[in-house]
């Protein structure tokens, strides 16, 4: 009867208290977001079932936790903590991404530039808010909108913060939908949103071998604390560029990426335990993080407005909202808008010209606060 | 500490500011780069096509020491890379001010051989094609 009781205090019903049932619940209303209404399921369902095998009480000692030493969730955590899962995450990245509509149309380039200074807007916001430089730092690379850079720069400056930022990155990034559309609206006429994008030239096999190498010689050179994310995105794309290697492309963005989305979602989502997570400051991570999207696709949106100003050939602003690195979610946001006020006007090229320049501003920006706060 | 205190406390203005102009500055340097791109891959591609006409002309100088200046063979091969240029159908006066531009030899005699093999086949009003079969 002892036994029976002893092993009964042991289990999760015995252990279980109102935290573990609050996280519980934002785990399967996770997995219900990925699986019901297809919300971002790549990242989502990982994350969510995570949160739930997380939040199953147990007995702390028995090497169980992610948390606890020799435990299994704590060595595949290893990947998160060290920025390991990010860098193969962004390797899987550049083998497929497509440059040719960016290399057809530099100048929007500077909208990923400027869709990045949500990032500063929401460091100084979480600095004001009482949060410490580095908790800042992690914080304002929500603004950014990439799930990996998040990860990996929170990982070095404040590792504690992993999980509520994480899961604020990525919820914040299927809800997409919500966030962008409002604003966009609100910041551009209907004769802006209906201005036409003249159709991107030919793009040479020779641009898009050059512009890799450029790319990481130019960037690596300017913030080479970006290395671990820029280093395997570049050659990621020079593997897919160059046509030699098809085989190791094809490996990089099938198997290698979704086998560290999976380790990297499920692990993120373990780590959200609720002692951890259910804190105070995961409310003004949730708050910033919404601060940061909405700044970052304003200042994309104005600065298009901007550059309008002194181009003949008008740029449509809605492309400023590209310029967040939620690759395709915010291309593909930008184009539905523009359908909407003209549904003959295809944005979606132009819009992934300034979504991959958002990646690479969002890993620079990593590097960049890396270098200035650690 | 909160507020603009704690802002300067952490450098946050200074920090703000470097970051954003920093990766402006980057971004920008990097899109004026690719803009020059089509125009470094127009120069290598002409550097290259020089390089060859170059290697062409001398193989035909070297076919044609010691021999009579009009083996359609050789004026063939070494026509062929300029008639490309000009497309499918060209004037002959085109013709002739791009075998000026590259200085090949004997152009007039060349021209009028190819024409004699059935090489340049004539469209009426000046317009020729290369006979590709």
């Amino acid at each position: 009867m002892e036994l029976i009781l002893e092993f009964l205090s042991n289990t999760g019903y015995f252990l279980a208290d109102w935290r573990h049932v609050i996280m519980l619940i934002v785990g399967c209303t996770f997995c219900y977001l990925a699986i019901a209404k297809e919300y971002e399921p790549l990242l989502l369902l990982p994350i969510g079932f995570g949160i739930i095998i997380g939040n199953v009480p147990f007995f702390k000692g028995f090497g169980l936790g992610i948390y606890e030493d020799n435990s299994v969730l704590h060595y595949l955590y290893f990947g998160v903590t060290s920025g390991v899962y990010p860098s193969i995450v962004f390797l899987g990245l550049g083998a497929m991404t497509d440059f040719s509509s960016l290399l057809a149309r530099p100048k929007l380039m500077l909208l990923g530039g400027a869709a990045q200074m949500g990032i500063y807007v929401t460091f100084l916001s979480a600095l004001a808010l009482g949060f410490l430089p580095k908790e800042a730092g992690s914080i304002a690379i929500i603004g950014g909108a990439d799930g990996p850079t998040s990860i990996f720069l929170t990982a070095k400056l404040a590792p504690h913060l992993i999980g509520p930022i994480a899961i604020a990155a990525y919820s914040y990034m299927a809800l997409i939908p919500i966030i962008q559309p409002p604003i966009m609206r609100l910041l551009t006429t209907e004769e802006e949103r209906c201005i036409h994008m003249p159709d991107a030239r030919e793009v040479s096999k020779k641009e898009l071998l050059i512009f890799p190498i450029l790319g990481v010689l130019l960037c690596c050179f300017l913030a080479p604390a970006s290395i671990p994310l820029l280093g395997p995105f570049f050659f990621g794309n020079l593997m897919k560029v160059s046509g030699v290697v098809e085989r190791l492309a094809k490996t990089a963005r099938t198997a290698i990426i979704d086998t560290a989305t999976i380790f990297l979602g499920f692990t993120v989502g373990a780590s959200t335990q609720a002692d951890v997570f259910l804190t105070p400051k995961s409310v003004g991570i949730f708050f910033l993080g919404a601060v940061a999207f909405s700044i970052a696709t304003a200042s994309g949106v104005i600065f298009a407005k901007i550059m309008n100003l002194f181009m003949e050939q008008k740029i449509n602003p809605l492309l400023g909202a590209a310029g967040v690195s939620a690759v395709p979610g915010s291309a593909r946001e930008v184009h539905l808008v523009g359908l909407k006020s003209d549904p003959t006007n295809y944005l979606l090229m132009h819009a992934m010209a300034c979504n991959s320049s958002g990646v690479i501003g969002s890993a620079i920006c990593a590097g960049i606060l890396w270098s200035f706060l650690v | 500490m909160y507020g603009l205190e704690a802002i300067a406390k952490a450098n946050g203005w200074l920090i703000a500011i470097t970051g954003a102009s920093i990766v402006m500055t980057g971004l920008t340097v990097l899109s004026l780069i690719i803009a020059q791109l089509p125009k470094v891959v127009a120069y290598m591609e002409k550097c290259k096509k020089e390089k060859e006409l170059l290697k062409m002309r001398r193989a035909m100088e070297a076919k044609n020491a010691g021999r009579p200046p009009l083996d359609i063979e050789v004026l063939v091969s070494g026509y062929k890379p300029l008639i490309e240029e000009l497309g499918e159908s060209f004037d002959l006066d085109e013709l002739h001010a791009l075998c000026r531009n590259n200085n090949m030899p004997h152009a007039h005699l060349s021209i009028r051989s190819l024409r004699e093999a059935g090489m340049l086949i004539p469209q009426g009003d000046g317009i020729f094609t290369w006979n590709t079969q």
